[in-house]
């Protein structure tokens, strides 16, 4: 098979696997099936049959400036689809697209044809991908990618060929160079390319990291390792992990403005412990029950115990959680809701929110939670009655030396109220002791009785320990909780950092009204507002990478979906806009135009008479405001109307030797042609001969001409045209 | 008797000697209009001396031969000064290069030395010996003549010097029909010394004149210029058109049209004389073999050229 001819088939079989991949996936209109095939018929019998019947088949050929108007319509009437009839983009746009098609099939002339109609073909098997999931898709994807490399293969060869025989370089190489003739091993190399490309893209289409992990990430190696959140927690254990900057998680508070939040710490609570044997904390209740899920992705907290009435607005909060090695899921006390793609929740007796296992990505989600405070009456309170189960667990105290009962005595000695009790621990602890890591105290077999009475430094682990076991010795219920506190504000990006290194405890305090009440006996870190010249650009540089987290590693088909379900609402809203105003005028027009009709006919003439005869009016109408339209952009400014005329009338002589398959190149002279035509078309010689003479005279002369000359001239082209239609003559007509 | 007529007479009488050869003849006739120069180059006897010698006598002027060849000196075709004993001074002989049409057979064969004493009398019409101008009788032609064929004892014409020739013009065999016309003439004279002048000197200078009153339309000039800055970037050609060969183009041009009964040029006028006009000012890149295949290199080079610039319509 002939390189060309190859090219050509190969190149309608590409659009046709294309389109037939779109007739399955979306219903057309029976017309538009007809046009395309009959499209691509000819388009096929063109590229088939090249010698024998591309005469007979290139007459069947219409002008450029049908085609043109063609398109107009065709443009018009997607406008006319997407507004009244289909009143849908996609549609409408489908159908438009299949007329693109059918007038790229019929004029595949030159190499940038080609180019439109693959991309026109992409563009339907595209389409009929976002229209359809069914299997059907598959195969003809499959076609078409070896359909598709054959042509490009095919379209390289071709232009590598027509590059060796460019001028310039023609004398170099025979120029008569026969076109290489085609086999079927061609086709087997490019169907194995084809297969190649096709494994390779499956390799990329499984590798792709497209959930957020890279594929080979290993689930196990990549936690961070925290502390202080498993069941027991060893006093001093944080002490370790207090230098450690690593990113635990980013907190957003979407519902506070920037400068509200800024600067003030964030406490993010992880677990409570109630139980200290006097060198660990743990939890005497396990018991998790799993949260219900209502509405879809949102797990309410129920809260066990009174709702406190002097409860703040909730807070919201987005947390983008790195992955970690406990289940524990982390929120602003006291959590009520928490929102994100989990399977389950579940939640302990005192709060705590965990997760079934731990994950092993990044993972956003979003807690509500609403912090209870200290009702007026309980303020001034001297004595609580406390509920039995608060009395069971959160009073337990362990064999502790007398002396620590005895200081949480003497401190809380002159108080009036429990809360002022609690407030005179918690300023003692915040006073008369000293904040420092530097603490040995995992050696020691009595950590508590060390910070106390002798040693006077540590950490928050010991302040809270402190507290909460004085608190207990007054008879006070408290709890130990153990978190994060979130101090870095990230201005660049609007949250909070949390490292590990913030990793803190704290102190629960239990009002019968108000609930558990987060207390904080611990002073602010000496080294922690260590500001370094260095931190905005750190703190640019994680925002930037947490928006790259968001906008294309989490990227999700829901995110796309949200996305597109987003423009194509805006895009209907707007559409519904104009079809509705449309169809108003419209309806207007038609009445109008009716009564006239009706007025002005006679009551014979069926009115879909006069609509044709309208709509052909407004057609040529088009096609005159086209024609003038063409020649003014063409002709030279300075040239007069007088040789306008004669111009057009040449060019209008041009248009018609070419549909006669005789084309003027653009190097080729006037006189050229004409021996040119007296050679192929000897009936016409006269005729452009007397209009070459007197184009070359009027165009490159400046002559004046007479209107009998100009008349004469249009007698002549209509002989021409008269010409063109009749059969040719043995002679074919050779390009 | 109009312009026309009189360069048809012009050619009609050429060709009763010159036979089959319409477009040679057309070509010589349109160089002698433009005031240009003319190079013939082909192999021995195809009428190259013959062609230029009928045209000298189709005209009622002067005409010199200078047979070149190697021991030839620049005096020996300017002139030379003489001291005259009676008048005690010197005196300038004129050489044979003080006539309307000279025909420097074998231009090759000379010195370069020799040759480039034609450059003066062939740009600016002048001749200067000692000091002294000597401006040449109008109208002035210089038709040279060279064999393509042999190479041993020949100077190449430098590029200087071939780009003050407005063409160079290739005469080919003639036809079987042509050839047998000539062979069936009597011989008792040479066919050359048969025909009569036709037109004089004055003559030619109208015409000359009327040449260059040819109009040439703006896109024209376009066409030219594009021909020409073609050759200039064109990656097989070291050396493109110059200036002066675009000014002998558009002149030749114009000559042309006016041979065709034209007062205005048409893009053929240009089309067809570029491979005549500027293929001898053009140089192959170092690359595109000997020089033996130049001029058809060159003119398949222009031809190229020729078929990728569009026309203006």
């Amino acid at each position: 098979m002939p390189l060309d001819q190859a090219f050509r088939l190969s190149s309608v079989l590409l659009a046709a696997t294309g389109f037939a991949s779109l007739t399955l996936a979306i219903a057309l209109p029976l017309w538009l099936l007809v046009l395309a095939a009959s499209a691509f018929a000819i388009a096929l019998l063109r590229a088939y049959c090249s010698d024998g019947l591309s005469g007979i088949i290139g007459r069947l050929r219409f002008s450029a400036l049908t085609w043109n108007i063609f398109l107009l319509l065709a443009f018009a009437g997607f406008w006319i689809d997407l507004l009244l009839v289909s009143q849908e983009i996609l549609p409408a746009g489908i159908h438009f697209l299949v007329l693109l098609l059918v007038n790229k099939l019929s004029n595949l002339d030159q190499r940038r044809d080609f180019l439109h109609l693959y991309a026109i073909s992409l563009i339907t098997l595209l389409a009929s991908a976002a229209l359809t999931t069914h299997i059907w898709y598959a195969p003809f994807f499959l076609i078409y990618l070896v359909i598709g490399v054959w042509t490009l293969l095919l379209y390289h060869l071709l232009q590598e060929q027509e590059e060796r025989a460019a001028p310039g370089v023609t004398h170099q190489v025979p120029s008569s160079l026969p076109l290489p003739q085609l086999t079927a091993r061609f086709f087997w190399t490019t169907n194995a390319m084809a297969a190649g490309a096709f494994g390779l893209t499956l390799l990329f289409f499984f590798l792709i990291p497209r959930v957020g992990v890279g594929f080979f990430q290993n689930d196990r190696g990549e936690h961070l390792r925290t502390t202080g959140f498993s069941e027991h927690v060893d006093l001093g254990v944080m002490g370790p992990v207090k230098q450690d900057p690593s990113i635990v998680m980013r907190v957003e508070l979407p519902d506070r403005k920037a400068h509200e939040s800024e600067r003030e710490p964030l406490y993010l609570r992880g677990v409570a412990y109630n139980r200290y044997d006097g060198k660990s904390w743990s939890n005497s209740l396990p018991h998790r029950r799993m949260l219900t899920e209502l509405p879809e992705g949102t797990f309410t907290v129920r809260t066990a115990g009174p709702q406190s009435p002097a409860a703040a607005r909730p807070l919201k909060q987005d947390i983008l959680l790195e992955p970690l090695d406990t289940t524990v899921l982390f929120g602003t006390p006291l959590p009520t809701s928490v929102k994100g793609h989990f399977l389950s929740v579940q939640s302990d007796l005192m709060g705590s929110l965990y997760l079934p296992f731990p994950l092993h990505t990044r993972s956003q989600y979003t807690v509500y939670s609403s912090a209870p405070r200290v009702t007026a009456a309980e303020k001034q309170a001297a004595a609580l009655v406390y509920p039995d189960l608060i009395l069971q667990h959160y009073l337990q105290v362990p064999a502790v030396n007398e002396q620590i009962s005895e200081l949480a005595r003497r401190i809380t000695s002159s108080a009036t109220s429990i809360a002022q009790a609690v407030a005179l621990v918690r300023n003692h602890l915040l006073t008369q002791y000293r904040y420092s890591l530097d603490v040995p105290s995992l050696e020691s077999s009595h950590p508590l009785e060390d910070f106390l009475l002798t040693r006077k430094t540590g950490y928050c682990e010991h302040y809270a320990t402190a507290m909460v076991v004085m608190l207990r010795t007054v008879g006070v219920p408290a709890r130990l909780v153990t978190g994060f506190l979130a101090t870095e504000w990230n201005e660049f990006g609007g949250y909070y950092t949390v490292r590990q290194r913030d990793a803190h405890a704290w102190v629960e305090v239990y009002f019968p009204q108000s609930g558990w009440i987060t207390m904080d006996p611990t002073p602010p870190s000496p080294d922690a507002a260590a500001a370094t010249w260095w931190g905005p650009a750190n703190s640019a540089m994680d925002s930037m990478r947490l928006k790259w987290d968001r906008l294309f590693v989490h990227y999700s088909a829901h995110d796309q979906f949200t996305v597109v379900q987003g423009l194509r609402e805006g895009g209907e809203v707007v559409r519904a806009g104009l079809s509705e105003t449309l169809s108003a005028l419209s309806a207007q027009g038609v009445a109008i135009a009716g009564r006239m009709v009706s007025r002005l006919t006679p009551s014979g003439v069926p009115q879909e008479a006069i609509g044709l005869l309208l709509a052909l009016a407004a057609m040529y109408g088009a096609m005159l405001i086209l024609r003038r339209f063409r020649s003014r952009t063409t002709v030279h400014r300075a040239l007069s109307t007088q040789q306008q005329i004669v111009m057009r009338l040449y060019g209008n002589m041009l248009q018609c030797c070419a549909q006669r398959g005789m084309t003027k190149s653009a190097s080729t002279t006037s006189l050229e042609f004409l021996t040119h035509i007296r050679a192929q078309w000897s009936e016409a010689g006269p005729i452009v001969d007397s209009l070459t003479q007197l184009y070359a005279r009027v165009r490159f002369g400046h002559e004046p001409v007479t209107e009998s000359e100009l008349a004469g001239a249009e007698a002549q082209l209509r002989t021409l045209r008269l010409l063109r239609r009749s059969i040719p003559d043995s002679q074919q007509p050779s390009r | 008797m109009n312009s026309f007529q009189s360069i048809q007479l012009l050619r009609d009488n050429i060709a009763q000697v010159i036979k089959g050869k319409p477009r040679a003849i057309e070509l010589a006739v349109v160089c002698l209009l433009a005031r240009g120069h003319l190079l013939i180059e082909d192999v021995p006897g195809v009428g190259k001396t013959t062609l230029a010698h009928s045209l000298a006598r189709s005209l009622d002027c002067s005409f010199k031969r200078i047979q070149f060849t190697s021991d030839l000196l620049p005096s020996d075709i300017v002139g030379i000064s003489v001291f005259n004993r009676q008048k005690q001074a010197f005196e300038f002989m004129p050489g044979p290069l003080f006539a309307n049409i000279v025909l420097a057979d074998e231009i090759n064969r000379t010195t370069p030395k020799t040759q480039s004493s034609l450059l003066e009398a062939m740009s600016e019409a002048q001749i200067s010996v000692d000091n002294q101008t000597y401006p040449l009788q109008q109208p002035f032609m210089v038709i040279a003549t060279q064999n393509p064929a042999e190479y041993h004892g020949t100077f190449p014409l430098p590029e200087s010097q071939l780009d003050r020739f407005l063409m160079r013009l290739c005469i080919g065999y003639p036809t079987p029909e042509e050839e047998k016309k000539v062979l069936d003439r009597p011989q008792l004279l040479h066919p050359a010394d048969e025909i009569e002048p036709v037109l004089n000197a004055q003559h030619i200078l109208d015409l000359q004149a009327q040449a260059d009153k040819v109009k040439m339309e703006d896109s024209l000039m376009d066409y030219l210029l594009a021909i020409v800055l073609a050759t200039r970037q064109h990656a097989l050609l070291s050396l493109g058109v110059s200036t002066r060969g675009a000014l002998a183009l558009c002149k030749a041009a114009k000559a042309l049209a006016l041979a065709r009964d034209r007062a205005y040029c048409l893009p053929e006028d240009i089309k067809e004389l570029a491979p005549v006009v500027l293929s001898h000012r053009v140089m192959l890149s170092r690359s595109q073999g000997t020089r033996t295949k130049s001029v058809e290199h060159t003119e398949r080079v222009i031809l190229d050229i020729l078929e990728s610039i569009p026309v203006p319509v």
